[in-house]
């Protein structure tokens, strides 16, 4: 049960570096031809392949989010639970840089993902002409200022977020990580405060004839969700390897796996929320949004996600012996994965069709898949580089120490 | 021989032995469980951690009994809203349909749990045989001090392989302060 956390033994060793550049080689190649497919597809069919792009960059980029927003939340609340995960939350917060380069199709691509964007949707309905034209929120110049700004501020605590961490590591007093616990307050509600205003911008103006007050929070717990999730999927395949197989316990397995039941729950908590409300009120302009995702091959997509987003791994993650086994608790977080892909299509392909008409956008699916692992192999080989340049483990973090001790780990 | 042997315990409820580190207490336990004594219990001043592991209270029925009375709960307030809805008092609200699903979602979710609260503290009462007005383990003057700063392991006359020479060998072996019979 000793953990002692010095440079040596907190390093990547052999046979991890040689695994690491198996993967980075592997990603880097899917990643080159999905990237290539979509770039083909889409300069062919924009308007069937950019939303399928959309729901490859909201996946990822909600990675990264996510990774900022639960490392401001470590430092602020602490525990061992994240020390094997603090690395590859840095990492990914750390890539929102990738993301914001990744968005620049979406930005030159609007007029083929956002009706807001067609000057006939607009004429003929006043909710989109009372926010394109009178109070001028959706315009495509604004649309991207807006973007431009979430990424900077994203980039700004990205870069805070690991250097601060980086610097803890090779020195013996508190300073950086005390700074970091000073700014990771206010910093939580600037996170979340833009990134509600990114999914009303990118996610909630599919559908500009439509608004809820909830959607922000609902789409940040998803990310949230799935970026612990894709986080404990990297750090279980890590503990094969030392350092990770030390950090890497049936105790913080737990905690991850009562985090993901957690997450789950608060998503199913926020998508009812917002059905309910909607339901209950039932009036026209609110219920569309849901018309357009509960008719023909939708409405089996949205049990689906009842079902399987949230019973299966809900169920799954009860019982605590499975939280503490990794040939559980990886199958359930890789599944979480899936199904938000799932979810993240449900939520962006059925935008603005026509209300009645049960046309599913079969076309699209394939391009989800090729955007997926395009972006997501470049996502993966950069999260590799980025995680490798620094101790696996973070060193002298206070917080870390403190929960490490009280648990009975031996410290050097 | 083992008849005898339990007639011979009958009016001994087990032997107690006193501990100063809530450290040594785990280690005691866990070798007692090693040897195979599974009838015991022991008293702490705090919650220590990692003693029900040694103890191995580590499969209690309280979870399976909290998955039982969340579902009981929650299909009872489904079904009550049912009844109430459908049958009983049967309403036209919002012109929604009787059977209105998504609007007895949240008293499910209540009702689940309240059932599984219920069952979690009555199911947590009745497996640790609470509420008790008379246990032997008080007839020890010393054990006023399991809820000061000693840390005490109790071998119950129960356990199968109860032996009072042996089983009083055994817990001297393990240097405690002091060793008890527990009359009943």
């Amino acid at each position: 049960m000793s953990f002692d956390t010095d440079l040596a033994s907190a390093t990547a060793g052999a046979d991890l570096q040689a695994q690491f550049d198996a993967v980075q080689k592997r990603a880097l190649t899917a990643g080159a031809i999905g990237l290539g497919l979509s770039l083909v597809g889409g300069l062919i069919w924009p308007s069937t392949v950019l939303p399928a792009y959309l729901v490859a960059v909201l996946f990822w980029t909600g990675i990264s989010l996510g990774s900022i927003g639960l490392t401001f939340l470590h430092h602020l609340v602490g525990g061992s639970w994240a020390l094997p995960l603090r690395r590859p939350f840095e990492a990914g917060a750390f890539l929102i840089v990738l993301m914001a380069v990744f968005f620049a199709p979406i930005l030159l691509g609007l007029r083929s993902i956002y009706i807001w964007t067609n000057p006939e949707a607009i004429a003929h309905n006043e909710a989109i002409r009372h926010k394109v034209e009178v109070i001028k929120f959706l315009t495509p110049s604004f649309f991207t200022i807006r973007t431009l700004a979430y990424f900077a501020i994203w980039i700004v605590a990205a870069l805070v977020l690991n250097f601060w961490s980086r610097a803890q590591d090779g020195r013996t007093d508190d300073a950086p990580s005390r700074r970091l616990y000073v700014v990771s307050g206010p910093a939580i509600v600037l996170m979340f405060l833009s990134a509600t205003f990114a999914a009303f911008d990118w996610g909630m103006s599919l559908d500009p004839d439509w608004y809820s007050s909830i959607y922000g929070a609902m789409f940040i717990v998803g990310e949230l969700l799935s970026t612990l999730a894709l986080m404990t999927v990297i750090a279980l395949r890590l503990s094969a390897f030392e350092p990770m197989r030390r950090a890497v316990t049936p105790d913080r397995l737990n905690d991850v796996g009562n985090l993901l039941l957690a997450f789950t729950m608060l998503w199913a908590y926020m998508t009812v929320s917002q059905f309910l409300i909607i339901w209950l009120g039932n009036i026209g302009e609110e219920v569309s949004w849901y018309l357009r995702r509960t008719r023909g091959v939708w409405g089996a997509v949205s049990l689906a996600l009842i079902v399987f987003q949230f019973f299966a791994p809900f169920l799954a993650l009860l019982n605590r012996e499975t939280k503490r086994k990794a040939e559980w608790v990886l199958p359930i977080a890789l599944w979480i994965l899936v199904m938000r892909v799932v979810e993240l299509g449900w939520l962006v392909l059925p935008a603005s069709s026509e209300i009645g008409v049960a046309r599913f956008p079969w076309g699209s699916i394939p391009w989800i898949l090729t955007s997926m692992v395009g972006v997501g192999g470049v996502w993966i080989a950069a999260f590799v580089w980025r995680l490798r340049s620094a101790p696996l483990i973070p060193l002298h973090d206070p917080r870390i120490m403190a929960a490490l001790e009280h648990s009975g780990e031996v410290l050097v | 021989m083992s008849g005898e042997r339990s007639s011979d315990n009958h009016d001994v409820y087990g032997l107690m032995a006193e501990f100063d580190s809530p450290k040594r207490l785990i280690e005691v336990t866990q070798s007692a469980y090693d040897r195979g004594f599974r009838l015991m219990e022991a008293y702490t001043p705090f919650p220590v951690e990692g003693l029900d592991l040694a103890l191995g209270y580590y499969r209690n029925k309280v979870p399976l009994t909290v998955f039982a009375g969340a579902v009981l709960g929650g299909l009872s307030g489904f079904l009550l809203q049912c009844w109430s809805a459908m049958y009983y008092y049967p309403h036209n609200i919002a012109g929604k349909p009787l059977y209105s699903w998504p609007a007895f979602i949240p008293i499910t979710f209540e009702t689940t749990i309240l059932g599984g609260a219920f069952a979690a503290v009555f199911g947590m009462l009745y497996y640790n045989g609470l509420p008790r007005l008379y246990h032997p383990v008080f007839n020890v003057p010393e054990f006023v001090l399991a809820s000061d700063d000693r840390f005490f392991l109790c071998i119950q006359s129960r356990d199968p392989l109860f032996d009072p020479k042996e089983t009083l060998g055994f817990l001297e072996t393990c240097g405690p302060r002091v060793i008890s019979v527990v009359p009943y």
